[in-house]
Order: C-alpha cells, then sequence, then structure tokens
C-alpha cells in the first residue's frame, strides 16, 4: 500500500518522540553518503531511531497492521545496499541501542546491542585478555547487528571464523513485531539451527536487537611479515603454497602496486615503491610462542623462494601496527587515484588465486580501465576495486561488464559471487546464476518458514523477492 | 523390511518421489540417539561413497555422504590432512560421540567432539551440501569457497538436523593439515569408562557444567571446560541445565530438551521442507 511520507512520519510519531525521528532533507542525505551508493530517485523515507527492543517490536507491529515495509539499518556500510529502502516505508536505524549489556569472561561471553560498533566489543573484553574476532575493516563503524545479518569477515577471520562463528544467542523482533530469544550461552543447541540461519540474512528475517556473542583468548605471541614481491603473481603463488603447506595464518592479506602507490602517497611510510605486490602474513598461537615462530619460519622460506625482494618482520607492537598501516589505510588511499570506484567481492577456491588475479588484471585492463587489488588473500576472497570516471557512461558500462566476468569465472571454478558484502540488492542476478531455480527454491522455502510475509526488507537476497522492486538498482554501481 | 540403496542423487530422488516414509542409514552406529524411526523402508547410503574431489592445496573435501569416515582419514592421510575428530583408540576416546560411522552421518548428527573446543566442530567444517529434498527436488547450497554469503545459509537447515528436512548426498568439507600435536586434554573426567560409549551428552554455560555434571552424573562423566560439553553413560531421565540443553540416547520422547520456543519455527522448516513427513519420521519427536 502506497503511503505518503508525511502519513508515515505521523504515524511514528504517534509511537516515538520526536527526536527519534528522521526525515526530510536529512534522511536523504544520510543514505546518499553513507550507503555510498548513488541517490535513489524516490522522496526520502522516515527513519525511526531506536532506543529498545520493545520500541522495534512496536514499531514493527505498527508496519505490519499497516502493510507498510520496514527495513533495519545499522552504520550504513554495507556494500550490497541490504540496508536500503527499496521499497520505500521505514528505515528502523539500530544506531542509538549502542550498550554492552554483560560481560561473562568466565564464560567467554558478551552480551550486546545491535546497534554496538564492533571495535567496541573488543575494547569491553580487553581487560579479561578476550577478544571479538570478526574484525571487518570497517570495524570502527559498522554496527554488531550489520556484523550477524552481512556475516561479516575480516583479516583475522581465515584462522578463527567468519561472524556466525561467534554468535551464540539473539534478541530479535521477527517480522510479525514479536520479541523472540534464540541461543544463549552454551555452545551450541539441540533441535535445528535457526541462529545458523539467521545470521546471514541481510535483515530479511526480523530485526535483530542483541546479540551473545562468543570471545576469544587473545594470543600470546603475534608473528607479522610484510614481504614484497616484484609482481602480483609470485605473491599469489606464495599465497597458495602456504596454504598447501597446511599452515593457516591468523591473516594473510593481499595488496598490489596500485595500492602501494596510493599509500606511499597518502602516508609517506617508506614502502619498497618497486614492488609488483605485498603480502601481509601473520601468525599468532594461543598457548604456545613455539608455534607461531615455526609458523613464521616456513612462511618466510615460501616467500624467499618466491623471490620476494624485501621481508620486513615486526618485533614490537608499535612494528606491528606499522606493517599493518598499508593494509588498514590502503582502500581510503586510493581515493585519491580516481572519482570513482566499485569494490567487487567474489571467492574462489584458493589455489586458483594466481590464474584468477592473472584473470582479472588482463579482463580490466582489457576494458582501458585500472583495477587496485586489496583483500584478504588466505581466504581467495578477492575484492577488485576497478577505477572510473563515474560522468563517463561509457566507462561506467564496461565497469559493469569487466565485473561481471570477474564473477562469472568465480562461480565457474565453484567459488561464490560474495564472500562478505552480501546479496543485498546488488547481486540478485549473479546470485540465480551461482544456484540453480532448485537451489533457490530451497532458500525460499526457509525463508518462508521464519519469515511468511513480504515487508521486512523486502527486494533483497532472493530473486523471487525481485519482481516486486520497481527501481533499477540492479545495474547501479556503488561509487 | 526392505532396504533401498540408491547409487546417486537422481536415484535417491526418484525413490523420494514414491512417497514413502523412509529412515536414513548410513552405518547406523547412532541408531540409539532420538526417538526411533517409524519406517519400514530403509534407504541406505552404503552405494554413494566415494571421494568426489579432494583438493590438498585448497584443503577442501567433496564427499558423497555415505562414505565411511575412516575411508575419508585414510585418503585424507596420504596428503598428511585429516578431518580433526579424535581417533578412537582408549576407553577415554569413547565419549567422543558417536564415531565412527558416514559422512552424512558426521553431518547429520552434529554431536560435539572432545576437540570442539580446539576445531569448533563439525558446524564449522561443512562448506556445502547436496540435498535430496523430500518432493525428490535435487539443491545445493553453500560453494567450494572457504567463504560464501551468497543467499542464505542455507546449509545451516541439514546440519545436526538428523536427516529428517532433507538426504544430505554429498558434502564439501574443509579439512586440515594434520599438526605435529593434537592439543592439550580440556577433559575433567570422573569415573572408570572402560570404553562405555557416553549415552548422554549435555551442554551447559561453561561455568555451571561442573557442578551440573557432579550433581547430575556424579560417578561418571567426562566435561569439556571449555565448550562446556558434559557426555554421561546414563540411562536416567534428567533435566536440562539451566539455559542448556541435553540428548539422551534410547530414551524414547523425552531425548531432547531444546531451549524453549522457537518451536513453531521449527515445526515451519519441518513443514515447509517435509511436509509429509517422509524423512527419519518420528526421530526427533521429543523436539517438534
Ligand atoms: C571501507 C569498508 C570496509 C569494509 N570491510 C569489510 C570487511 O573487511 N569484511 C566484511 O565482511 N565487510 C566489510 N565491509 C562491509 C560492511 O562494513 C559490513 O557488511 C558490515 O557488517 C555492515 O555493518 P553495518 O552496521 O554498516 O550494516 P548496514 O550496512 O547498516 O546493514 C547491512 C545489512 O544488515 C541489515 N541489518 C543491519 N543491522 C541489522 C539489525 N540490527 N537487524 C537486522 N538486520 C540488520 C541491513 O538491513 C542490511 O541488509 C566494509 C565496508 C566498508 C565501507
Amino acid at each position: 500500500m502506497i503511503r505518503s511520507d508525511e502519513w508515515l512520519a505521523q504515524g511514528l510519531a504517534s509511537l516515538l518522540t520526536e527526536t527519534q525521528i528522521m526525515r526530510g532533507e536529512a534522511g536523504q542525505m544520510r543514505f546518499t553518503i553513507a550507503m555510498r551508493t548513488t541517490p535513489s530517485k524516490r522522496n526520502w523515507t522516515p527513519s525511526s531511531f531506536h532506543c529498545s527492543t520493545e520500541e522495534v517490536a512496536e514499531v514493527v507491529k505498527w508496519c505490519v497492521k499497516n502493510e507498510i515495509p520496514f527495513t533495519p539499518r545499522g552504520a550504513g556500510t554495507g556494500l550490497s545496499g541490504g540496508a536500503l529502502p527499496a521499497l520505500g516505508g521505514v528505515v528502523v536505524s539500530l544506531t542509538r541501542m549502542r550498550r554492552i549489556l554483560q560481560i561473562d569472561p568466565e564464560n567467554r561471553a558478551l552480551l550486546a546491542e545491535a546497534g554496538c560498533p564492533n571495535i567496541a566489543l573488543t575494547k569491553a573484553a580487553t581487560p579479561f585478555g578476550l577478544h571479538f574476532a570478526p574484525d571487518p575493516s570497517s570495524q570502527t563503524v559498522c554496527t554488531l547487528g550489520g556484523n550477524v545479518n552481512e556475516n561479516s569477515g575480516g583479516p583475522h577471520t581465515l584462522k578463527y571464523g567468519v561472524t556466525t562463528d561467534h554468535i551464540l544467542g539473539l534478541t530479535m523482533v521477527d517480522a510479525a513485531g514479536e520479541i523472540r530469544r534464540l541461543g544463549g550461552l552454551t555452545s551450541s543447541q539441540p533441535g535445528y539451527d535457526l541462529l545458523g540461519l539467521i545470521v546471514g540474512s541481510e535483515g530479511t528475517l526480523g530485526i535483530i536487537t542483541e546479540a551473545w556473542v562468543r570471545l576469544t583468548p587473545n594470543p600470546i605471541a603475534i608473528r607479522t611479515v610484510l614481504a614484497a614481491f616484484p609482481n602480483p603473481r609470485l605473491a599469489t603463488e606464495t599465497v597458495s603454497e602456504i596454504i598447501a603447506s597446511g599452515i593457516v595464518p591468523a591473516a594473510m592479506e593481499f595488496m598490489d602496486g596500485t595500492i602501494l602507490e596510493a599509500v606511499e602517497a597518502a602516508f609517506h611510510v617508506g614502502l619498497p615503491l618497486d614492488a609488483g605486490a605485498l603480502l601481509l602474513v601473520e601468525c599468532d598461537s594461543l598457548h604456545n610462542a613455539g608455534q607461531a615462530d615455526n609458523e613464521i619460519e616456513t612462511v618466510v622460506r615460501i616467500c624467499r623462494s618466491n623471490k620476494a625482494i624485501e621481508i620486513r618482520t615486526a618485533k614490537t607492537e608499535d612494528e606491528r601496527a606499522k606493517l599493518w598501516l598499508a593494509r588498514k589505510k590502503g582502500i581510503g588511499a586510493i581515493g585519491r587515484l580516481s572519482p570513482s570506484m566499485v569494490t567487487h567481492d567474489g571467492v574462489i577456491p584458493r589455489s586458483k588465486l594466481p590464474e584468477v588475479l592473472d584473470f582479472v588484471y588482463r579482463t580490466v585492463s582489457n576494458e582501458g580501465l585500472r583495477v587496485a587489488n586489496i583483500f584478504h588473500a588466505g581466504d581467495g576472497n578477492l575484492h577488485p576495486i576497478i577505477l572510473f570516471d563515474d560522468r563517463d557512461s561509457r566507462q561506467v558500462a564496461k565497469v559493469v561488464e569487466a565485473g561481471e566476468k570477474i564473477m562469472r569465472l568465480c562461480i565457474e571454478l565453484g567459488g561464490s559471487v560474495t564472500g562478505e558484502h552480501g546479496i543485498g540488492v546488488e547481486k540478485i542476478d549473479l546470485l540465480g546464476e551461482m544456484f540453480s531455480e532448485a537451489d533457490l527454491r530451497l532458500q525460499e522455502d526457509i525463508r518462508r518458514s521464519i519469515n511468511p510475509g513480504d515487508l521486512c526488507n523486502p527486494g533483497k537476497v532472493l530473486p523471487t523477492q525481485k519482481s516486486c522492486v520497481e527501481v533499477k538498482l540492479r545495474r547501479r554501481v556503488a561509487t | 523390511m526392505r532396504i533401498e540403496s540408491p547409487r546417486s542423487a537422481s536415484e535417491a530422488s526418484e525413490l523420494l518421489k514414491h512417497g514413502e516414509p523412509l529412515r536414513i542409514v548410513g552405518m547406523d552406529t547412532k541408531r540409539d540417539f532420538g526417538s526411533p524411526v517409524e519406517s519400514s523402508t530403509v534407504l541406505s547410503m552404503q552405494n554413494m561413497t566415494g571421494i568426489v574431489e579432494h583438493s590438498p592445496q585448497d584443503l577442501v573435501a567433496v564427499v558423497r555422504a555415505g562414505t565411511p569416515l575412516a575411508d575419508l582419514q585414510a585418503e585424507l592421510d596420504e596428503h598428511n590432512q585429516w578431518l580433526p575428530i579424535p581417533p578412537t583408540k582408549s576407553p577415554l576416546d569413547a565419549v567422543t560421540a558417536g564415531f565412527p560411522g558416514t559422512v552424512g552421518g558426521l553431518v547429520s548428527a552434529n554431536l560435539p567432539t572432545r576437540w570442539d573446543s580446539w576445531t569448533r566442530g563439525v558446524r564449522y567444517w561443512v562448506l556445502g551440501l547436496t540435498i535430496v529434498r523430500a518432493n525428490g527436488e535435487i539443491a545445493k547450497c553453500g560453494s567450494k569457497a572457504v567463504k560464501n554469503v551468497a543467499g542464505y545459509d542455507a546449509q545451516k537447515a541439514f546440519i545436526g538436523a538428523w536427516g529428517t528436512l532433507g538426504l544430505i548426498t554429498e558434502v564439501v568439507l574443509r579439512v586440515y593439515a594434520k599438526p605435529s600435536s593434537t592439543p592439550e586434554s580440556n577433559l575433567i573426567m570422573a569415573g572408570d569408562w572402560d570404553g562405555v560409549p557416553p549415552l548422554a551428552i549435555a551442554r551447559a554455560p561453561i561455568a555451571d557444567a561442573l557442578t551440573y555434571a557432579q550433581s547430575t552424573f556424579p560417578d561418571r562423566h567426562v566435561i569439556d571446560i571449555v565448550t562446556g560439553t558434559i557426555w554421561a553413560p546414563t540411562r536416567t531421565k534428567v533435566d536440562a541445565p539451566e539455559g542448556g540443553w541435553a540428548m539422551f540416547a534410547g530414551l524414547g520422547d523425552k531425548n531432547w530438551l531444546p531451549a524453549k520456543a522457537n518451536l513453531d519455527w521449527m515445526s515451519n522448516l519441518k513443514r515447509n521442507l517435509d511436509p509429509q513427513n517422509l524423512l527419519n519420521p518420528g526421530k526427533l519427536d521429543g523436539l517438534l
């Protein structure tokens, strides 16, 4: 049912206080800036800001009663448009629910509200020698609720597992507006794994308001090396060889010459400018420092045998931070190289990394464009960043073309069209290429078992949901 | 009793399309867990065996679900790799719930091992599944990549579902290089085990596990103090620990004590995936 925005805002005002509702220009600006997407053609959508699970439940019930779509939203850093209100309606923002509610060091668990920034969880756990392992690069702002719903990864999830491995329980408002609790302090549950189905559901199965997360002991030994290689190929071969040797490092991150050049120009960290690629490898150990030493020795040996031109090691925490700098600042730094960029996200079996990265460079340069690569190499999770000028529509078409070729190769190799950014509205078509209709019917059956309605974040994830989205978002390029 | 042993997912699909109730069997080592299945026809996985693909460089293996774990381990061992499941050599190892068995059984039961705190367990190793649905439709979930968030994490529905939502015919697994040493034990053991298999598995918040085990299974139990997992050889009904759960073998209708609520969602899953209740009917009777 189409309702005027003013009607929506008035309805919300009857449930919430005025300061909880954002509307007008401010609301629109927030979407265009924070979402990093082109502004949608529609007018603004009121966004309601919540302060308790009960308030969220009331708003959802009101939406259901009036047949108004609603879309949960965390910090809005998601890269597939998941928090975009594809059919308008109400955006339920969780960012004011940011309290840490309980820390239970004995059970290595922490309960926090969904709007809590990722980094705050680890800060709260630090005094107990513990941390929250998922560490997306956006961790200073992205929220726990966003992490749960995107099943986010990060550099250290190579060894420690992605978000789903660290969620013990949830409090949520389901798509009908009922408050539910799933899981808890025990490390698993009998019966069907509902928790496992809800993690990664991109806000389409309900609104998470709180989560019990598993805390991980801090390692007693961390060994970090940054190795420079003459070209990307030698670096990716090193990655494959390290994994094949049986070592699963805590983190293994790849940066190419373009990233290096941008970081060096911005921060002057003294990286070897003649390098074609950098590999950052970290090995750690929870119990026995000797193990981390042994692993890093093997890593260094493999780097050397692949003609690394320089290998830096960190002796202190300060030096470690320096080695990580290029990785942490890399994405921001390339902003200076190009007016626009689009970050892709695909996964391949990691032994295929060398040939696939070659394909990425070839494909993008064939279109006359530039690409920068900075990604979680140990997982085989590629993030080619294509640089372009969005004022040139011919370039935009080429960017889309190159991106799709890369994604198709990921599918062909038995990989995935997304390792961490999700399907959202961006990749609905690609999902249909990765999975058969029968596969997607199974996913739809799972969706309707938990959310039988069509108001909770409609138009996302499944192609069956797409028909109702009239906006041509799929060809949109995140800028 | 009739035994059907399809040789492929498509043969299994034909069988399921007949619409008769089936008891799905790998090596039948976990028959006593959960409630008895009411079906006179057995679907045996014995002809769906073998390793489809093992890519040692990727640490990934694709395996037909009827493959005995021992066969998989033997193949992996040739590359000095394995699935980190504790070997069952000593009486203490028997507390590792329900091994050996088949790969499909391992995934369907999702029981804890005594190395869970180190290896994170079965749920974490599964990267993808091929499912024959109750209506015969063949569907895949996941991929061969070690990281994947494309669509819903559908495979989670089948891990630990005891075959009641779909027939698993193929599994994509994360495998590991064999470490030079296995971790120190997190186990606290009470009593003499003599190789008696555990008949109860309980999970409790770690801090409560000790108290709970001592009061509930005073003479014999093993506790993993990192995951809060308790194994005990008991045939006595006991209540689940506060905030936790217990599962008992061979105890009829009270085998599962789930953490309250959300049973409506579980029933919806069953209704949407197996509306005629053909797959292992009765197995989860204490639950649904
Ligand atoms: C510079 C940069 C670096 C990044 N690096 C990484 C990385 O290393 N790894 C990675 O995995 N991702 C990365 N991302 C992507 C993004 O940060 C993550 O997906 C993050 O988890 C999103 O959190 P958010 O709070 O911003 O969620 P949002 O963008 O607000 O929402 C994301 C999705 O979750 C849903 N949602 C949000 N909160 C809730 C809730 N409480 N209940 C129900 N649904 C909810 C929304 O509807 C939407 O579908 C990066 C993004 C940027 C901009």
